[in-house]
């Protein structure tokens, strides 16, 4: 919909626009045929006033009831929070060779979080895309940033620049262990003065990266950033029942190679190793469904364990000891082999710092151990 | 390297100082914390402008519940990001509007004054309980007196055509200016001065005996 579409009801003669659906509306005939004086108004003015008490018990009878407009909301951000986790997602391989994909949203969400923590910056837009590393880096892809900003105006815009710049690329690396190739800066407007010093930055001053010039843009096309409505009235009934936390949440999807397999006798084996991995703050649950052995874990992102190191302790730790057990066990079926792990983790939020852990972000990974022959233990 | 003071909730602190035409520009970008704020800033008075509109709570929760989700879907639609406060009364407005068709499409006569007086009757018993001036005073005769003054000036803005109803709605307890007006419903500013002052006129001659 846009503004076009949003119709209006008054007759020809009151139109600020013409749209021709618009005959279908009410029209008030008389219009144009009744202007007040000032004096007309006045004297209505006063009428008006001698019943204000009236009105004034109306609007307190018709205003809405708290509780009502509380579960509208909820309802309300809960398909739009739905639709966020249907957006796109960047297909990203970290240092190590895994492969990662990051929804857009999360990650756009992680780097407002670090715009909007400076003290003298507020984010507006965020753009991120994949892009190729220079020749002398290890890694097989990078992400590039372009940030719409708003500085403080006793702030000097460059440095700020730089310090988000720096910020990004370290949370960023650290956090999903994908480099980040570039950020570009772009400078939109200037937030109210906080203090009686300072520099004065004019206003829509491109501050580009390093690399070269950007080709960042406040305004975004459309917004691809979301499902679709349709999507959304599909999945109705889903969202209705939702209980995703209010925080965007990052899909983060891991692959590595890897063999694993339980046979019935290896099981306690399996579970006393996952036991010994659960940590303050982390808390391991097996499923077995059929000849899957799945991994629930609940974890805290407390800042210290990031989203890759989760990933990578349950693809390459847990499921790596799985298959050193199998080849030192003498009863485990040679024969059966499992040609990959799947670890899929939900994550509630990116980079939670310590102190918040008195409101604890709960995420979820789970780890499937699949062997290929697809028979039972 | 910058030390992050709050970051979990950086966020959602700024978007709390933020001017509407900042959230705008963060909403068009996909920022749901933007959403959630422009929720909380526009929902009760939205419902509470549906409510005087439609005389029926369901109905105005439906309509402000489909503008709120247009705005999410259609953000990037907005092209004065400033003026998202007339942009979202105009889809509350044209919803009610929508409402107000089908129920005349569905031959309901004198379907506003029936709306009105349900709604004048099941919400008797709560917001009075909870509210009026008269029954704060605790004199039965003032609340009586009170609750049949309300009534009447429900009547009154029943028999009101649907668009001096809504002129006058956004005026005199939704506190919008004419020009914000003219700008939620699409028409000029005489227009709309013009509206308001046939409804008062309306209104105080129904209202002539209540004080």
């Amino acid at each position: 919909m846009n503004e076009d579409l949003t119709g209006g009801f008054a007759d020809s003669a009151d139109r600020t626009s013409g749209e021709a659906d618009r005959a279908s509306r009410p029209a008030d005939l008389s219009a144009d045929a009744e202007f007040p004086t000032p004096e007309e108004e006045a004297a209505l003015e006063v009428e008006t006033q001698r019943i204000r008490q009236i009105i004034d018990s109306y609007a307190a009878e018709t205003t809405p009831d708290p509780e009502r407009a509380h579960l509208l909301e909820g309802w309300v951000l809960r398909v739009a929070r739905a639709e966020m986790l249907r957006g796109p997602k960047l297909e990203l391989v970290d240092e190590s060779g895994l492969e990662l994909t990051v929804l857009v949203g999360a990650l756009k969400h992680r780097v407002r979080n670090i715009i909007d923590a400076h003290p003298q910056s507020r984010a507006r837009s965020v753009s991120a895309a994949v892009s190729t590393p220079a020749e002398d880096s290890d890694a097989d892809l990078c992400i590039e940033f372009s940030l719409g900003i708003d500085v403080a105006l006793e702030g000097s815009a460059p440095q700020i620049a730089q310090e988000i710049r720096r910020s990004v690329g370290a949370a960023i690396a650290a956090e999903l262990g994908v480099p980040v190739s570039r950020v570009d800066v772009l400078v939109g407007d200037l937030l109210p003065p906080r203090s009686e010093a300072g520099a004065e930055v004019h206003p829509s001053q491109n501050l580009m990266s390093e690399d070269g010039p950007t080709s960042s843009d406040t305004h975004a096309a459309d917004c691809p950033q979301r499902g679709t409505a349709t999507e959304a009235e599909d999945r109705s009934d889903e969202v209705a029942e939702s209980t995703e936390p209010a925080a965007v949440v990052a899909d983060i999807t891991r692959r590595t190679p890897g063999i694993a397999g339980l046979s019935p006798s290896l099981r306690d084996r399996f579970e006393d190793f996952v036991r010994q991995r659960q940590t303050e703050t982390t808390t391991v649950d097996l499923v077995y469904r059929g000849d899957r052995a799945d991994l629930h874990l609940d974890c805290q992102l407390d800042g210290s364990r990031s989203a890759t190191a989760i990933a990578r302790e349950i693809a390459e730790t847990v499921c790596g000891a799985v298959t050193k057990t199998l080849q030192s066990d003498e009863s485990a079926h040679a024969q059966r082999r499992v040609s990959s792990t799947r670890v899929r983790m939900r994550i509630t939020e990116l980079g939670v710092e310590p102190h918040d852990r008195a409101m604890p972000v709960q995420s979820r990974a789970d780890c499937a151990c699949t062997r290929n022959d697809g028979k039972d233990d | 390297m910058l030390v992050y003071a709050d970051n979990m909730d950086a966020s959602a602190q700024a978007m709390e100082r933020a001017d509407d035409e900042t959230l705008v520009i963060r909403l068009q970008d996909g920022d749901i914390r933007a959403f959630e704020e422009l929720v909380a800033r526009y929902q009760v008075p939205l419902l509470a402008f549906a409510r005087r509109t439609l005389g029926d709570a369901a109905e105005a929760e439906d309509v402000v519940q489909d503008a709120l989700l247009s705005l999410w879907h259609n953000a990037c639609a907005i092209r004065e990001a400033a003026a998202i406060k007339t942009w979202i009364y105009r889809l509350v407005a044209n919803g009610c509007f929508d409402v107000l068709r089908q129920r005349r499409r569905h031959d309901t006569t004198a379907m506003d004054a029936h709306h009105l007086s349900e709604l004048s009757d099941s919400q008797s018993t709560t917001s009075r309980a909870s509210g009026s001036s008269a029954h704060r005073l605790g004199f039965p005769e003032q609340q009586a007196e009170s609750n049949a003054a309300v009534d009447a000036l429900k009547a009154a803005l029943a028999e009101l055509p649907d668009d001096q109803r809504m002129t006058w709605v956004l005026f005199e307890l939704q506190g919008l200016t004419y020009d914000e007006i003219s700008r939620s419903l699409e028409l000029t500013t005489a227009s709309v001065r013009g509206k308001i002052y046939r409804a008062r006129k309306s209104i105080a001659t129904k209202m002539a005996g209540w004080k």
